[in-house]
């Protein structure tokens, strides 16, 4: 299941720092032993490492932002109920 | 979706949510996210939400453009809302948002491939399946294409729209953003899309990131900044390329503005809508003299 192989190395990408730098370091031979097919390793030796960096940067102030605001959920019913009971 | 006139709203969020209600006779509808509804009360305070103002589903969380099998508990929580509320009509992203058991946090671009395209198809007709009807498919903003991509964004998404018979939801900020990033003319971009299909529209805004060390800078969509006029733009030159109606949500997510500046892109979405509906009729007037 190499698309599968591939969406797991792009979220550890994005998600874990320690890993982007050794991935960085040397991207044909972590692809490789994620399993993914040999046209699939060309693309991840040749990848646009700032875009990489600023997406992983993104997530990471995305999980941050979900962390603060896990309330959210139940502040929506919440206020709906205290909206219209007013 | 309308009934034949196009529609203005925004997203319904908790913090704007008070200030927001004192004005629904200003706008069409709201769009809620699914995720904030999906606690036991859920149900019940959306349909008190949809009595009094028309409402849109979306989702954030699904999952459905990735080679694994979206996750069946929030596909079953979302087909309770959309029935407790009588919601024919819902939203999700292509995009994956987590893989071997990691949660991104948000949507990313998976590879545009077959592959992918296969694996989108077998989400939405499960999708189909549980909620009753398949989502308006919406476009993603990304900073970096999609590694071992084979096609396109437009074609990509043609494939599974085509594929899957679904509807778009067609997020100009997302689409802008991905044509100024990645060298790309926005309205060419737009045009390449399958238009017909395109229901619903996000509009948003975003800002410049990046430029360190040599690095090119790059529009992240962030929500927390007003909608551009280049994104107008692209509305009114949809509105002046499709027939059918179009339902148009103006997006925030933070650092949300005085009610009256939300509403007044509410109202400038509305001025491009006409516009774009008046150059239609125009060019149907000089064809008919």
């Amino acid at each position: 299941m190499s698309a599968g192989n591939i969406e797991m190395l792009l979220a550890r990408l994005y998600t874990d720092a320690r890993f982007r730098e050794t991935f960085l370091a040397d991207p044909a031979g972590i692809a490789r032993a994620q399993g993914l097919d040999e046209r699939e390793v060309e693309a991840l030796r040749s990848i646009d490492r700032d875009g990489l960096e600023l997406a992983a940067r993104s997530y990471a102030q995305k999980r941050e932002a979900h962390a603060r605001g896990r309330h959210r959920r139940s502040l929506a019913a919440r206020i709906l109920n205290r909206l219209w009971r007013s | 979706m309308g009934d034949g006139m196009d529609r203005v709203g925004v997203g319904w969020r908790p913090e704007i949510a008070a200030l927001l209600a004192r004005r629904f006779d200003e706008i069409d509808l709201v769009e809620v996210i699914a995720e904030y509804f999906m606690d036991r009360r859920g149900p019940a305070a959306l349909r008190t939400l949809a009595s009094e103002v028309p409402i849109m589903l979306h989702g954030v969380s699904l999952g459905l453009a990735s080679a694994y099998p979206v996750d069946e508990r929030r596909l079953s929580r979302l087909a309770r809302l959309a029935e407790a509320a009588r919601l024919p009509v819902w939203s999700e992203h292509l995009a994956f948002v987590r893989a071997g058991g990691r949660e991104i946090g948000h949507l990313a671009a998976p590879p545009r491939t077959e592959a992918t395209i296969e694996g989108a198809l077998r989400n939405l007709a499960r999708a189909r399946a549980v909620v009753g009807t398949a989502p308006a498919l919406e476009n993603i903003a990304t900073l970096i294409e999609p590694p071992a991509s084979t096609m396109d964004e437009c074609k990509w998404i043609g494939a599974i729209a085509a594929c899957a018979d679904a509807a778009l939801l067609l997020d100009l900020h997302n689409l802008y953003a991905n044509a100024v990033n990645f060298g790309a003319d926005p309205h060419a971009m737009m045009h390449a899309l399958p238009l017909d299909r395109v229901r619903i529209v996000h509009l948003s805004g975003g800002v410049w990131i990046g430029g360190r060390d040599g690095e090119r800078q790059r529009l992240l969509d962030d929500h927390l900044h007003d909608v551009p006029p280049a994104v107008y733009d692209l509305l009114e030159a949809l509105a002046a390329h499709v027939t059918h109606p179009l339902d148009v949500i103006i997006e925030r997510d933070g650092r949300y503005p005085p009610i009256e500046a939300l509403l007044a892109q509410v109202r400038a979405a509305r001025a491009a809508l006409a516009r774009g509906r008046a150059r239609t009729a125009m060019a149907v007037e000089r064809l008919a003299a």
